[in-house]
């Protein structure tokens, strides 16, 4: 076996590149590889339907970010603060904290910037000049909002829990942050590349 | 994903599965030809129009045995891995001389398909098994004979990155995260694989996830069920598969990630 074996560079994780080098293989070749790499691989060994085409990328469907970057670069920085211990961020805040930006951000808006308050919970702000939207979810699933607009008074000042956070109004504060933002510099996006 | 055996039935409103594929495992049939099944391929080819026709995979009797079989007791040609897919329907079924199988895909892209539950799937796949049986019996006047069914679930889990899912699989930790995605990584997961006996049936898990970035996260489980008797039936050993495959998924996914996707109780 180890002599069949040795004159093929089969890389674990690329199917498809050690599918191609079995095409042309004799018969009893593929069966000493399927048998090798089954061991390696697992997933599913008929991974003819996959490969050609018949299948899809799995993520695609949950991934889409038409349009907009903000899912991309608010996972990796929540993700990223998370893999902080002294943070105390699990995942399942990141999760929620992911869905109630599902319910304010736009293809549009201005990514919030995202601080640890290190018990767990987690403080988005958007903040330029006087505008301010300062959105903390803590860790015991309560919110504590607070906003200025650009004159620096302040307009909001709530707290309660998550659930009852209005996502249409803290939507609005946000696409109005965002015409303000854009006004003042239309290529924000480039700060984020 | 649902099931009537497990003590309380176990559903999700919206399951991560994005692809699932179910076999039966048979005697191998060294008169097996081609040729004789070509009624049956031919309706096939009607709702699965594309075809394939590739090397046989390797009949390898147990999970955890050494490197397999690699020459079948054929004496004959090899009966092939055929192939026949639906693109629309994203259905694919396979089979050779000692398997048949059914694969399915959801959440493409291109449609909006949606995991219908077990039950479902394992109703498309007894018709067209008792089909290719009628047709096996037909032509060589017996029927297939099962030794094993596998269940195997693909399931997308963006929610956590790779590493993350990874640690939670083989640690149960919902407080343990994992470091910072690096730019350059290219793979991140982990693999478990136990055995289960119990009421004369062997069943073999496997279970990984893989992750090519912190963007894309699947957890697969894998069970292939087999029973000590001679004559099991294929669909119960493929139910009780598949209730094993349940009893992993819940213990590799956190409470609050199936609460999310709307886990009853």
């Amino acid at each position: 076996m180890s002599m069949v074996l040795e004159g093929v560079d089969v890389e674990v994780d690329d199917k498809r590149e050690s599918d191609a080098r079995i095409v042309g293989m004799s018969a009893l070749t593929t069966r000493l590889m399927s048998g090798h790499t089954c061991h390696v691989q697992e997933q599913d060994e008929f991974l003819d339907d996959q490969d050609q085409g018949h299948g899809q990328n799995i993520s695609a469907g949950r991934l889409r970010d038409e349009g907009g970057t903000w899912r991309t670069y608010m996972r990796a920085l929540l993700f990223s603060i998370a893999a902080e211990p002294e943070a105390q961020l699990r995942y399942r805040t990141v999760d929620l904290c992911m869905r109630m930006l599902e319910g304010v951000m736009s293809n549009e808006s201005v990514y919030p910037s995202a601080t640890p308050e290190g018990d767990g919970g987690i403080t988005l702000e958007w903040i330029s000049g006087k505008w301010l939207i300062e959105l903390d979810l803590e860790a015991d699933g309560q919110y504590f909002l607070l906003h200025s607009g650009g004159d620096g008074v302040l307009k909001t000042k709530q707290r309660g829990m998550v659930h009852d956070l209005s996502l249409s109004a803290l939507r609005g504060l946000v696409a109005s942050f965002t015409e303000y933002v854009v006004n003042l510099n239309p290529t924000w996006r480039s700060l984020y590349v | 994903m649902g099931t009537d055996t497990l003590e309380t039935r176990f559903e999700l409103n919206a399951p991560p599965v994005r692809r699932v594929r179910m076999t039966l495992y048979f005697k191998e049939m060294d008169e097996l030809r081609v040729s004789a099944l070509s009624n049956f391929i031919e309706e096939l080819r009607g709702a699965y129009p594309e075809i394939r026709e590739q090397f046989p995979l390797a009949s390898r009797p147990t999970e955890d045995s050494s490197p397999g079989v690699f020459v079948s007791s054929r004496t004959a040609m090899p009966f092939p891995l055929l192939s026949f897919a639906n693109p629309e329907s994203g259905q694919v079924v396979s089979f050779q001389s000692d398997r048949f199988s059914l694969a399915w895909n959801f959440g493409n892209e291109s449609d909006d398909s949606h995991y219908p539950g077990y039950e479902s799937l394992r109703d498309q796949l007894a018709r067209l098994f008792k089909i290719f049986s009628e047709a096996v019996h037909g032509q060589l006047g017996e029927m297939p004979v099962a030794n094993r069914s596998q269940c195997w679930y693909l399931n997308s889990v963006n929610e956590l990155p790779g590493a993350g899912l990874a640690l939670y699989l083989l640690t149960g930790q919902e407080d343990v995260t994992a470091r910072a995605g690096l730019q350059s990584r290219t793979y991140a997961g982990a693999r478990v694989r136990l055995n289960v006996e119990s009421d004369g049936l062997v069943k073999r898990v496997s279970a990984g996830v893989d992750s090519p970035n912190d963007d894309e996260t699947t957890l697969w489980i894998r069970v292939t069920s087999e029973a000590e008797a001679t004559d099991p039936d294929a669909l119960d050993l493929l139910d009780s598969a598949h209730d094993e495959l349940i009893r992993n998924f819940v213990q590799f996914t956190p409470n609050w990630l199936r609460s999310k996707w709307g886990e009853s109780k």
